[in-house]
Parts: structure tokens; C-alpha cells; sequence
């Protein structure tokens, strides 16, 4: 009989397997359940001119922007939720730095959807009469439904060649539970070429009764999983830890001065 | 606290909360608005649906608001509501939002992206988020504007997430939201104006119409001195305010009073709370 497959591997050998050209997708959303272990290995690494997606972006965009790390970003939202803007989101776009793509989220979870299914596009009414069709990146076309005749956008599938979403716990085979909201990760795990997850625990076994309301991540979507208890940094992870707002006021005032960002995340 | 006994903020969530109708999302997405949404599942619309800054946990009773709301709203929560689900419902229609915007021009497009060119932006804010799609998922978008202002208040947005006026659509097989009400630290507005402008509903006590007009920045129309003044919150809606859905005073962070320091001394009594 073969042996069950051990999907484990560590935050180096993450970073490692990410090719220079990859398209890196991010999990969760604002500062609730966000890669930030991840984000701050790939931050120390050679790693460089990245194309990253984040449906909803926070601290782990801002990291890797302020970190002179990312080319191209594809996005519906950056930001802290209620507690303020992203400093070095705002400050690349305002110097012109970093090229955009803006979704809005009806549209990025089409584009997420579409490349679940493998298609290459799908509808939508979400956006249509929008600035969000006419910017000069914008990936979506109009076109007039086959069937009804009205007018519809046409959202191109977004695969990201690797997608890393932080999770509450795992098995090594790559089962998974996320007990906060699931933003659109699942679809997002779906979408992806590879998944990556970053789990607070690894655990023997998924336990078979669990919170009614938890997301179930199939191991038949995960690649790889890597232990990283606390690997959400200040953002949330319910029921774990909630969000540390001194360490989230702290980043927000001197995240923008590159020699603290790379001690900070020296010592994450 | 004013001499009237009650404060702006409670007098816009009592406000705000008059527009929620039953049997759909009732979503706030700045602190009063979602207050207002809490009000008015207590005393007025027993069935909304809330859903606050987690959908893990939707639809749960009227709790107190915290700023960790998943930790809150677990114990009544009903379902978690995944985003595409989610979606699903705001593609038929069943949403009610108020929202905040950078900028709302004279017939009710919305901004919350750039101002500035988009290319090369002046001021970069969160990115256009879920307005292009709650566009096509309410009859009516409703927005909360913390400081009316002339820059707030514009001829026409720099970047349209929302339109107000529908452009040129060609043929469509749904109908979009109309520009709804505004309520702002002054007054209500709506776009019952002529061609669907921007004009006075009710001005807020104590404010007059040159005030307003003075921290917008197109013309509106004068509505005359026999002007609604906005209703002042029940003894009721503030007890609930007060002692049921804000006990903690997080309303105080939707005010001009709002920093930094008052967030965290309002988050580490929070977190002593759940303590305790």
C-alpha cells in the first residue's frame, strides 16, 4: 500500500518554490487571517518584481510593497478596514510606482471562479457602467449576451500561479479548517496553479465534529503546509488571537521607512 | 453630550436607521451606519439580516459592537455566509448598505478609489471595492459622510465606482440602484433634485442651509425657511443606542472627536471587557 503523503514543508522551502515570473495570490482579507509569516519570508528573500493578488489587500501587500518587492498588483480593496489606509500601497501609487490592476470584489471572484472552472472568462453585471471597465489596465470587455442581447462584462479567469492562505489548522495530508470568514478563499484555492497553506496548528487528524459554520479546505486542492503558529502577525485570526492594534498603529506610522520594515520583518 | 441631551452621532444612527426595510442584508459600512443597522433590527425591522465585518457570523441577533466582532457575534450567529453566497444575494437585490465615499458628486456618483488621475493618483485611497457591484444589487445606495465638506461634495468624482445618473448602457436585463439618501454631519439629502440632483431633505437642528452650502461644492438649491429640521432620537432609540448596541461608545471613533489614541483606548477596554 502506498504511504499517505506528508504535504509538510517549512517557510524556506516555501519561499523557495516560488519562481521569479510566479503570480503570488494572498488569502484572507483587510487585517483579518492574512499570511503575514509567509509574507515576511518572502520579504527577507531574494525575491523581486513580483505580480501579487490579494482580493482584499492588507498588511501582507503592504509589506512587500514597501518593500520595493512588487511589479504589478491585482486587487479589489487595500487597506486596514476600519483602521486606516495602507502607508506603503498609497505612497507607491501616488509616486507612480507600481502598476495596478483594479477589480472591484464582484469582479475578482468571477475572475477566481472562472478559473476554478477552467474557463476563460465568465459574465457579469457586477461593475458594468463603472470607471472600473475603462482604466488602462482593465481586463474586463463588454459584450452583448449570445442569448439576451443585453449588455454583460466579460471577467477573464485569474489562475495565480500559487496562492498562500494562512488557516487555523491542518493535517499533513492537507486538510484544512478555517474557522473565521472565508473571504474568498476557497474559490481562490481553487483558482490557483498551487496552494500553499500556513496553518496556526498542525494536527493528526481533522476532528470529524467541528464548528458547523468552519470552511473545509479538501487536501485534494493543497500542495503544501507549513506550520506557523501566530503566522497571522497582527492581523486576526479568529478564534486564535484577535488583531494588535498597537503593533497595527506601530507599522502604520513607520512602515514607510524601508530600514524599519526590514528589521521588522528580520525579527518576524 | 449636547444641551439637547444626546449627541450628533446618536441623532444620525437614529437617522440611518429609518431606511432598512425586513427580509434583506442590513449592512453599515462606517461605525454609525452599522449601529444604525442594530437600532433598527431592535426596534423597527425584527427580521434584518445583519452582517457586520465578519460573515462567519451572519445573521446573528443585536449584540453590542465591538471591535472584534467575530468574537462577539459567534455565540447568535446563524450561518456563515460565504462570499459567493453572499453575492448571489446582492445579484438579486437583497442588499441595504450605507457607505462611506472620498467623494459624491451633484447626481450621486460615488468615489472611494483616487482622487487625482487614477494613473498616477493624488491621493490613493482603498481601491473601488464593492460599489461597482452593490450598484447592481440594492434599489438604493445610501451614504454616511462623516465631514461634509467641499471636497467631499463635488461637481463630479474623480473616479466613478458608483454612478448616480446611469451613463449609456446599451440594453440590460437589470435595473441598478439609484443614489439614495445621504446623511452627513449637517444635514439628509437625496436626489429628488431637478434631473436627479443632489437636494435638502432635512437640515440637522441648528444648522442652516448657507452652512451647508458653503461646505458643498456645487449649488444646491435653497429649500426656504419653512425647511424639515432631521427628527431628534426617541428615549427609546437612545436607550438602545446606549445601553444595548453601544455601551462601549465606539460611535465616539465616527465623530469628529475620532484618533488614533481615543481607537485604543476603546479597544484595550474591549479587550478588558471580554476579561471581565
Amino acid at each position: 500500500m502506498e504511504k499517505l503523503p506528508n504535504k509538510r514543508i517549512n517557510l524556506d522551502q516555501l519561499v523557495s518554490s516560488i519562481g521569479k515570473d510566479d503570480m503570488i495570490a494572498f488569502g484572507g482579507g483587510g487585517i483579518q487571517r492574512k499570511p503575514m509569516a509567509a509574507a515576511a519570508a518572502i520579504g527577507r528573500s531574494d525575491l523581486d518584481r513580483l505580480e501579487v493578488a490579494s482580493f482584499l489587500g492588507g498588511p501582507e501587500v503592504d509589506l512587500l510593497i514597501g518593500l520595493g518587492k512588487v511589479r504589478r498588483l491585482h486587487f479589489a480593496f487595500v487597506g486596514f478596514d476600519a483602521f486606516g489606509l495602507a502607508p506603503n500601497f498609497r505612497a507607491a501609487r501616488q509616486r507612480g510606482e507600481i502598476e495596478i490592476v483594479e477589480y472591484s470584489e464582484g469582479l475578482m471572484i468571477a475572475a477566481y471562479e472562472a478559473a476554478a472552472k477552467r474557463l476563460p472568462f465568465l459574465p457579469s453585471r457586477f461593475g458594468l457602467g463603472t470607471a472600473i471597465v475603462d482604466t488602462p489596465t482593465s481586463p474586463f470587455r463588454p459584450f452583448d449576451c449570445p442569448l439576451t442581447g443585453e449588455q454583460l462584462l466579460a471577467v477573464p479567469a485569474l489562475s495565480p500561479d500559487v496562492a498562500i492562505v494562512h488557516v487555523n489548522e491542518a493535517d499533513e495530508m492537507g486538510n484544512a479548517l478555517i474557522h473565521s470568514d472565508g473571504f474568498a478563499d476557497l474559490l481562490l484555492i481553487q483558482a490557483a496553479k498551487r496552494v500553499v497553506l500556513t496553518a496556526e496548528r498542525i494536527v493528526d487528524e481533522i476532528p470529524s465534529e467541528r464548528r458547523a459554520r468552519s470552511t473545509f479546505v479538501s487536501r485534494l486542492w493543497v500542495d503544501s503546509i507549513v506550520e506557523a503558529p501566530a503566522g497571522g502577525g497582527f492581523s486576526a485570526v479568529f478564534p486564535d488571537y484577535r488583531f494588535d492594534l498597537p503593533k497595527l498603529f506601530d507599522y502604520q506610522k513607520n512602515a514607510t521607512d524601508r530600514a524599519w520594515l526590514t528589521r521588522t520583518i528580520a525579527e518576524a | 453630550m449636547t444641551s439637547t441631551g444626546y449627541t450628533l452621532e446618536e441623532l444620525l444612527i437614529a437617522r440611518m436607521s429609518k431606511e432598512f426595510r425586513g427580509g434583506r442584508l442590513g449592512v453599515g459600512a462606517t461605525i454609525l451606519s452599522d449601529l444604525s443597522a442594530r437600532l433598527a433590527k431592535a426596534l423597527y425591522v425584527p427580521d434584518l439580516f445583519l452582517t457586520t465585518s465578519s460573515r462567519a457570523a451572519a445573521d446573528p441577533d443585536v449584540h453590542a459592537k465591538s471591535l472584534a466582532e467575530e468574537w462577539t457575534l459567534d455565540a447568535t450567529a446563524r450561518m456563515s455566509l460565504d462570499w459567493e453566497q453572499m453575492f448571489r444575494m446582492i445579484a438579486q437585490q437583497k442588499l441595504q448598505i450605507w457607505i462611506g465615499a472620498v467623494q459624491i458628486d451633484r447626481t450621486g456618483g460615488s468615489n472611494i478609489s483616487v482622487v487625482g488621475p487614477w494613473e498616477k493618483p493624488k491621493a490613493q485611497f482603498v481601491g473601488a471595492r464593492g460599489i461597482p457591484d452593490d450598484l447592481w444589487g440594492c434599489e438604493r445606495l445610501n451614504f454616511h459622510i462623516r465631514t461634509h465638506t467641499a471636497k467631499t461634495f463635488v461637481e463630479k468624482v474623480d473616479f466613478v465606482c458608483g454612478f448616480g445618473k446611469a451613463p449609456s448602457l446599451g440594453r440590460t436585463g437589470a435595473t441598478h440602484a439609484a443614489p439614495g439618501t445621504v446623511v452627513s454631519d449637517l444635514g439628509v439629502f437625496d436626489f429628488g433634485g431637478t434631473d436627479g440632483t443632489m437636494r435638502v431633505v432635512s437640515l440637522h437642528p441648528g444648522v442652516s442651509f448657507a452652512a451647508v452650502q458653503e461646505r458643498t461644492g456645487f449649488e444646491l438649491a435653497n429649500p426656504g425657511p419653512d425647511v424639515a429640521i432631521t427628527a431628534e432620537p426617541t428615549a427609546d432609540e437612545l436607550h438602545v443606542i446606549r445601553e444595548i448596541i453601544d455601551p462601549l461608545g465606539l460611535r465616539r471613533l465616527d465623530s469628529a472627536e475620532g484618533s488614533n489614541a481615543l481607537t485604543l483606548e476603546l479597544w484595550q477596554r474591549d479587550l478588558d471587557g471580554k476579561a471581565a
